[in-house]
Parts: structure tokens; C-alpha cells; sequence
């Protein structure tokens, strides 16, 4: 697996949970000319954002996408100097980087102002348009931070620091903005177990199938210390999508027959509350025909699905 | 008109063993525009092939044609290009005697089994990483290239996208070079620098980007080349 050295400091995650204690995403398009409208979206799982289409005319194929980050900064000051990660006098800019490896496209965008060396708070924003049909589904958002001008003199308490113009100093936040589909179906959670723990763990836990949200009772947690952590890590050139859908399926047959067992899936209705659990049950059956017979039925009908589908699924 | 994509990867291999042992293409079962595809194909193959025996000569001018072609035609847009699927249905369905012909092989590379092989994906998208804005900058630009630049151009993943600025000003900068520079001696072994500039851009890319570089895309480029110049 590739490693990367850092031979200066970077971004600590408490210097950055200190110094940028929160970015904020907005979305927008134009319904009609010069009439721009917003669109909710749910960030509730993991690093995953999806758009909400029930409500508003946006759709990828049709319309350019306005993505607007907030960045809100307080005392930028402990980014500068000998306790920080770039020379005093230096200057310390942001950009974004928006990319797909399946849409094979890469941008990146920098903010107009560098992070200024003092203690005030500040918030810094920049506007991206996604044009329409640019991507195949999803795109990576990566907002860093990085040296954008050296400084001229490094005293001698600050020869450790980078002070190359150019260089990438730290990530302040990584997303995935699902453009088509749902998005993932339950949160994911990249967790550091133990090595001999399990690559994946799957819970689920509700009230009311009925009432509960699927998002809120259930999870997935990924081991980032185990061996094959490698083969689920999108970042990674060994990534197989194909393995990932398998622990989705799984995950999804776990919840279908815990349901099957308890009684909820004698009579299913078509309608019920939004993204409920019973909601996706619903979905499944009349979307997507998973027969909910027996453990056998539901296990072969989501296998039959995901070897169609299974592109879409994630 | 849309192109209609078999994604069934049981019925693409199907339709590929089904021409190995045929050597025949149902035109018939062709959709329209695929069937377009495979005339302008044919035709061009044809031609280029009886004016060069030279395979990167038939790869080149195929690929600026079938950039040409394509990006002329309303239904293929951007995410039909990144569509790995639309490229498969594209060699095994519409082009498979043409890739036969050209490769002299059944290999299933070249058709389905490895994405940035298939052949009409790996030769449209060299041309794509190369383009210069117009069919003669461009050709004048790889000319003087191998099939072995069409390889290390377009089998090589990023799982951070293309900047395809970035790549375009590559095969520019290395088309400036002169041809004794192009094979440079490493430890007593001779180096391709077509091949050593990508790995150094790989490097980089892990510290910094070609937009935050001083002097941006253009300085980036030139520190790539600034060893072999």
C-alpha cells in the first residue's frame, strides 16, 4: 500500500479541529434564468452528500450545479511560525479540488484570499459550478490548504517548517457528492479496530421499522487497520467496487431477515414514512422485485440484483 | 438518438466468444448509431491501413478520426466518454473484425476484459490527452510517437481524475524535445523520458497540484522536464 512520508509538519487534527472548526456546503441552481433556488441535501452519513430531487426540477443531465463552501477560520495565527506548519511571513492560501477517477476529471479552485496571520474569525467562501453531464455519478470534494508564498526569511526556530511555494499542507475536509442515485443507503464509518477484528461490522438497532429512520438505526463500520482494508478503500488502486456491494448485500440481507423473523415483512404496504425502514423494504420490493419469501428468496434476489445493478447500488 | 449499452458483462462476453467463432458481425442486430460507429470505423481502418503498414500510423489517424466523428455526434456526451461500458459495446458489438484485423488477436484486452485497453477507448483517448485544439496541431504533436506512448498515456489510472490541461501540455512539451533526448541512460540502461515524466507527475501529485505550482500549469510543466531538457 503507498505510504507518504511527511518530512514537515502538517495539519495536526487538533490544529485543525481549532483553526477550522466548521465548513459549510450549499447547493443551488437555476431553475429558471436568474432565478436561482437551493437544494436540501442530507449529510447525515459518513462523508457521503446527497442532493434531495424529490422536491425541486434539479437533475445532473439537465442542470449546471452550484456548489457554494463556507470555510469559518478562528485565530489563524497557530498556523504561522515555529508551533505551526508554515513560516512566519509566508502566506498560506485554500483551494478546492473537485475529481472523479470514473469521470476522469480533475479541477481545482483556489480561494481568492490567503488565510491571514492573525487571531480574528474569519469566514472564506468560494462558488463552483458543476456543469451538467460533467460527471458519471458522484464527485470527490477535497478542500486543502497550502503554501502559497514562501517566506523571504525563516528564523531559526522555524527551519523545520516547509517553506516550498506549492506544497499542500494539510486537508481540512474530504467529501463524496453523490450527483445520480441516493448515495450510499446506511452510514459507513472508517474506524481504526483492532488487526485481527473483522473487515466489516454491521448493526442495526430500532424501535418501529415502521417510524425509524434506516440512516439512524443502522451502521457499517469499516476496519481501517485491517490487511484487506486496502480492497474497500476507494482511494486505492486495488478498490473493488464488486467486494464493497457484497458487504452492502449482506449488510442489507442481515437487516431483511432480522425484520422477516420479528413479523414486519408479512404484509407490506407501499407507502411509509420517508426513509424509514420500512421505507427501503418497500422499495426493494416494488423497485427492485426482492422476493421476501424466505432468507433463501431475499438471498438470491439481492444477489440477482447487485450482479445487474451493481454500479448504482453504492 | 441514444446509444442503447448492453451492461450485462455475461452478454458482452457472450457476443465475443459468440465472433471468435464466427469471425461475423450481425450488422442487423446493430443499433443505429453503433452501426454507425462500425462504418465510419470500417471505412477509416480501411483506408489507413492501405497507406501505412505502420501500426501507431493506422492508431493514430484512426483515433483523431473517431475523436472527430464522435465529438461531432449529439448522443456522446462526456459521461458516455468516461462510460466504460459504451467502449466495450463499441469493440465487441460494432468494431470486433477491425480489431482483429488490427491487433492480429483475440486477446480479450482489447475488447472488454481490461477497461483502458479496449482498443477504441485507449486510441480515442490518447488523442483526448493530447488534443491541441484542432486534428493538425495535434497530429504534428505525436507524429514522431510509438504504441508505446499510447500505452503509458492511457494505462495509467488516477483515482483522482484527469487534468486533462495538464496532460495536453505534456504531450506538447514532449513533442518539443529532440529525439535524442527522448531515451536518456539510467545506471547503464537506457529510460524512455516519455515513461519517467508520468511516474515524476505521479510523485508530485502527492504533495502538491499543477494549479497551485508556481507559475501554475505551465511551471509545473516545465519542472517535469527541467531533468531532461
Amino acid at each position: 500500500m503507498k505510504k507518504i512520508f511527511n518530512y514537515f509538519p502538517i495539519l495536526s487534527d487538533e490544529l485543525m479541529d481549532d483553526v477550522f472548526p466548521n465548513i459549510e456546503y450549499s447547493f443551488f441552481y437555476e431553475r429558471e434564468k436568474n432565478n436561482e433556488e437551493s437544494i436540501d441535501f442530507d449529510d447525515s452519513i459518513g462523508q457521503n452528500i446527497t442532493l434531495d430531487t424529490k422536491h425541486n426540477d434539479w437533475n445532473h443531465a439537465d442542470y449546471d450545479l452550484k456548489v457554494k463552501t463556507e470555510i469559518h477560520i478562528d485565530d489563524a495565527s497557530r498556523l504561522y511560525g515555529s508551533y505551526g506548519i508554515a513560516p512566519k511571513e509566508s502566506i498560506i492560501g485554500m483551494g478546492i479540488e473537485y475529481y472523479s477517477q470514473k469521470s476522469r476529471t480533475r479541477e481545482v479552485e483556489i480561494f481568492d484570499n490567503p488565510i491571514d496571520d492573525d487571531e480574528e474569525s474569519w469566514v472564506y467562501s468560494l462558488e463552483h459550478i458543476i456543469e451538467k453531464g460533467s460527471f458519471i455519478s458522484d464527485v470527490d470534494i477535497s478542500t486543502f490548504i497550502f503554501l502559497q508564498n514562501s517566506a523571504k526569511h525563516v528564523d531559526q526556530y522555524s527551519k523545520h517548517l516547509n517553506n516550498e511555494e506549492g506544497i499542500i499542507l494539510g486537508t481540512l475536509d474530504h467529501r463524496r457528492l453523490f450527483l445520480i442515485g441516493t448515495g450510499s443507503l446506511f452510514p459507513i464509518f472508517v474506524e481504526n479496530l483492532e488487526k485481527d477484528d473483522r473487515l466489516w461490522i454491521f448493526d442495526i438497532d430500532y424501535d418501529n421499522p415502521e417510524l425509524d429512520k434506516f440512516s439512524d438505526c443502522s451502521k457499517l463500520i469499516l476496519n481501517s487497520n485491517h490487511r484487506d482494508y486496502k480492497l474497500i478503500n476507494p482511494r486505492e488502486k486495488c478498490y473493488c467496487e464488486r467486494l464493497v456491494l457484497e458487504i452492502i448485500c449482506n449488510s442489507l440481507f442481515m437487516v431483511f431477515t432480522k425484520l422477516k423473523e420479528e413479523g414486519y415483512l408479512e404484509d407490506i404496504k407501499s407507502t411509509y414514512e420517508d426513509g424509514s425502514i420500512m421505507s427501503l423494504v418497500s422499495y426493494y420490493k416494488d423497485t427492485l422485485n426482492v422476493n421476501f419469501t424466505s432468507a433463501k428468496t431475499i438471498f438470491d434476489s439481492l444477489q440477482d440484483y447487485s450482479n445487474k445493478e451493481y454500479k448504482n447500488v453504492i | 438518438m441514444s446509444y442503447n449499452i448492453e451492461r450485462d458483462r455475461n452478454k458482452l462476453i457472450a457476443a465475443y466468444n459468440t465472433f471468435i467463432e464466427t469471425n461475423e458481425v450481425d450488422e442487423s442486430q446493430l443499433s443505429e448509431s453503433f452501426l454507425d460507429i462500425r462504418n465510419f470505423v470500417k471505412t477509416a481502418y480501411e483506408r489507413y491501413s492501405k497507406l501505412s503498414n505502420k501500426e501507431y500510423d493506422i492508431d493514430l489517424n484512426l483515433g483523431l478520426d473517431l475523436f472527430d466523428y464522435l465529438n461531432s455526434r449529439s448522443e456522446f456526451t462526456q459521461t458516455i466518454e468516461c462510460d466504460d461500458d459504451f467502449w466495450r459495446n463499441v469493440a465487441i458489438y460494432a468494431i470486433p473484425d477491425v480489431i482483429a484485423k488490427r491487433h492480429k488477436t483475440m486477446n480479450s484486452a482489447y475488447y472488454y476484459s481490461k477497461n483502458l485497453r479496449t482498443y477504441p477507448s485507449a486510441i480515442y483517448w490518447y488523442i483526448n490527452l493530447s488534443w491541441q485544439g484542432n486534428r493538425e496541431d495535434t497530429y504534428n504533436i505525436l507524429k514522431n510517437n510509438s504504441t508505446d506512448e499510447i500505452m503509458q498515456m492511457v494505462e495509467r489510472p488516477s483515482t483522482i481524475g484527469i487534468n486533462l490541461e495538464l496532460n495536453r501540455k505534456i504531450m506538447k512539451k514532449f513533442s518539443e524535445l529532440p529525439l535524442d533526448k527522448k531515451v536518456i541512460m539510467v545506471n547503464g540502461k537506457p529510460k524512455k523520458v516519455f515513461r519517467l515524466i508520468f511516474l515524476k507527475n505521479t510523485a508530485k501529485l502527492a504533495t502538491t497540484r499543477p494549479e497551485i505550482y508556481p507559475g501554475g500549469v505551465d511551471g509545473y510543466v516545465n519542472m517535469l522536464f527541467e531533468d531532461y531538457l
